[in-house]
């Protein structure tokens, strides 16, 4: 049974993982261009909700609202300094940029919320749900449950609406989706506003699951939601959710059969593998070129 | 219908066109031959405004649409079928065609898909099928198709003969004329020469970003100077 657990543990904490690698294959796949900001749109997006809940004393559910907004509009800002002024140019100058975004926004938070790790005010233990000696926690069950959620509202917006299909089209092809007249400029600004939509609530999530909300939540984050997105292929979006799911059970399943210790090193030592044996992830595919 | 004056355009700091003037009436079929790196691909993606770096003046049905948007210049009535066909490689054949309607209102796009599906009965039978998984002639159909679907006065093809087997060279081409015939006006870009001349009513010969000739094409047939650079290797229209 405790496997069970464990595998409960990894799917919360993958969940997580998937709403950040989830951005990182709308934004990827569409400019094909990293951005090293996302952690602190996820961290940005927690504390906003956290002024909410906290400060405003609003239910939490607002509070997620606020988040999703605040990170959203943070993420569209982001896009229109950093990326749109370089489209079709170097990758280079957008990473730094974000990278620049990254510290100052960290630094921003800092001067402005403090440097204490702050709690959250709603404990996650008046409920469980008990099957045998298995039991999942609340914040357990809000966690999986938002994240699936969020990232199935997030493909029926893609497969089904005509938006959805423009992004989808210019991630395949930007030039032919000029051609076809879709407003590629919006097009981005929406795979960025909707990555950075799923990093906000993603950033409530997290603090509300660990109980911890800090300046750097969003860093190590990040980058293991990079890496996940990787993992499983990063040009589309259900590749990098399978992703950050597998890397959060193979690091519960590491903690449980080796030590807590390992954990980090047994995660990245299998991304390294695959990348090694398939470069395009294990569910995605290089798109062909075709003259 | 389509005015072309004094057209320029860069790629970075190379000039690719010096100065051309294409004129094009309704219901003409124009093709554009030239060897490679003429110029040709480069013209229509400045009528397209596909490239940005350009000056001089483009004019369709009075309009002046040098500086619109890819999307306006589609609306005011012109589709490009481009050169390597951009199909999108992961959406179905339908998904692909809904694309080319983009610009267009909802409510006429079943009409626009079942015009499509009857003029290319192919593409009907693989609608469900993903882009990328066609063969070269059913992508280049897809490619016509998808353009067609904006409904265009003028269709422009850069290419559609290339990387296809002889037999579907033919096929594609006798598509164009009958597309031709049923009103729509095209600008054919093309490196089988002996074959864009033998289904257009007028030809421009580029050569190095000029108009170096303009003729009937049926002259630009006989010329034997024309005949000896441009139609020499492959007078016989199958390809190289």
């Amino acid at each position: 049974m405790l496997i069970i657990q464990t595998l409960i543990y990894g799917l919360a904490q993958g969940s997580l993982y998937a709403l950040l690698a989830a951005g990182f294959a709308l934004i990827c796949g569409i400019l094909k261009m990293i951005t090293f900001a996302h952690g602190e749109v996820f961290m940005v997006g927690a504390f906003v909700a956290l002024g909410v809940i906290v400060g405003l004393g609003l239910p939490p559910a607002v509070g997620m609202a606020a988040a999703m907004a605040a990170a959203m509009a943070l993420g569209v800002f982001i896009e229109r300094v950093a990326f749109r002024p370089f489209r079709g140019g170097s990758s280079m100058s957008p990473a730094l940029i974000t990278i620049g975004f990254s510290i100052a926004l960290q630094a921003l938070v800092l001067l402005l919320a403090g440097a204490d790790t702050k709690p959250f005010p709603y404990g996650g233990g008046e409920f469980k749900l008990t099957v045998g000696s298995v039991s999942v926690s609340g914040i357990e069950l809000t966690v999986i449950l938002a994240s699936f959620i969020l990232v199935a509202l997030l493909q029926l917006f893609i497969r089904k609406t005509s938006w959805g299909l423009a992004l989808r089209a210019a991630s395949m092809h930007f030039d032919a989706a000029r051609l076809m007249g879709v407003n590629t400029n919006m097009t981005v600004a929406l795979a960025f506003g909707l990555a950075s939509m799923l990093a906000g609530a993603g950033g409530l999530l997290f603090g509300a699951y660990y109980g911890a909300f800090y300046p750097q939540m969003g860093v190590v984050m990040a980058f293991k939601a990079l890496a996940a997105a990787t993992l499983g292929g990063i040009t589309s979006v259900s590749g990098a959710v399978a992703g950050g799911i597998m890397l959060g059970v193979i690091e519960s399943l590491s903690v449980l059969f080796i030590s807590s210790g390992y954990k980090d090193i047994i995660a990245f030592s299998i991304l390294i593998l695959v990348l090694l044996f398939k470069p395009s992830g294990l569910l995605g595919r290089f798109e062909e070129e075709k003259v | 219908m389509l005015e072309i004056r004094g057209l320029r355009a860069w790629y970075g700091n190379v000039q690719a066109l010096h100065g051309i003037d294409i004129n094009l009436k309704k219901r003409e079929l124009v093709t554009l031959i030239g060897s490679n790196g003429a110029g040709k691909s480069t013209t229509l993606k400045s009528i397209t405004g596909l490239l940005k770096k350009r000056s001089g003046h483009i004019l369709f049905e009075g309009e002046d649409i040098s500086f619109y948007s890819p999307a306006r210049i589609l609306q005011a009535g012109i589709a490009l079928a481009p050169e390597g066909r951009w199909i999108f490689s992961d959406l179905t054949v339908e998904e692909n065609l809904r694309m080319g309607a983009f610009t267009r209102p909802r409510d006429s796009l079943e009409g626009a898909l079942e015009e499509q599906f009857e003029l290319f009965p192919i593409l009907k039978e693989r609608r469900g099928q993903k882009g990328g998984t066609l063969s070269g002639g059913e992508q280049q159909m897809l490619a016509i198709s998808r353009a067609l679907m904006a409904r265009p006065k003028l269709l422009l093809l850069d290419e559609p003969s290339l990387g296809l087997a002889p037999m579907m060279v033919r096929t594609v081409f006798s598509l164009i004329k009958n597309i031709n015939a049923a009103g729509t006006s095209v600008l054919l870009v093309e490196q089988n020469s002996a074959m864009a001349l033998s289904i257009a009513d007028r030809g421009y010969v580029l050569s190095t970003g000029r108009i170096a000739l303009a003729e009937t094409a049926a002259s630009l047939l006989s010329d034997t100077k024309v005949r000896e650079v441009y139609l020499g290797g492959y007078a016989n229209g199958d390809g190289i």
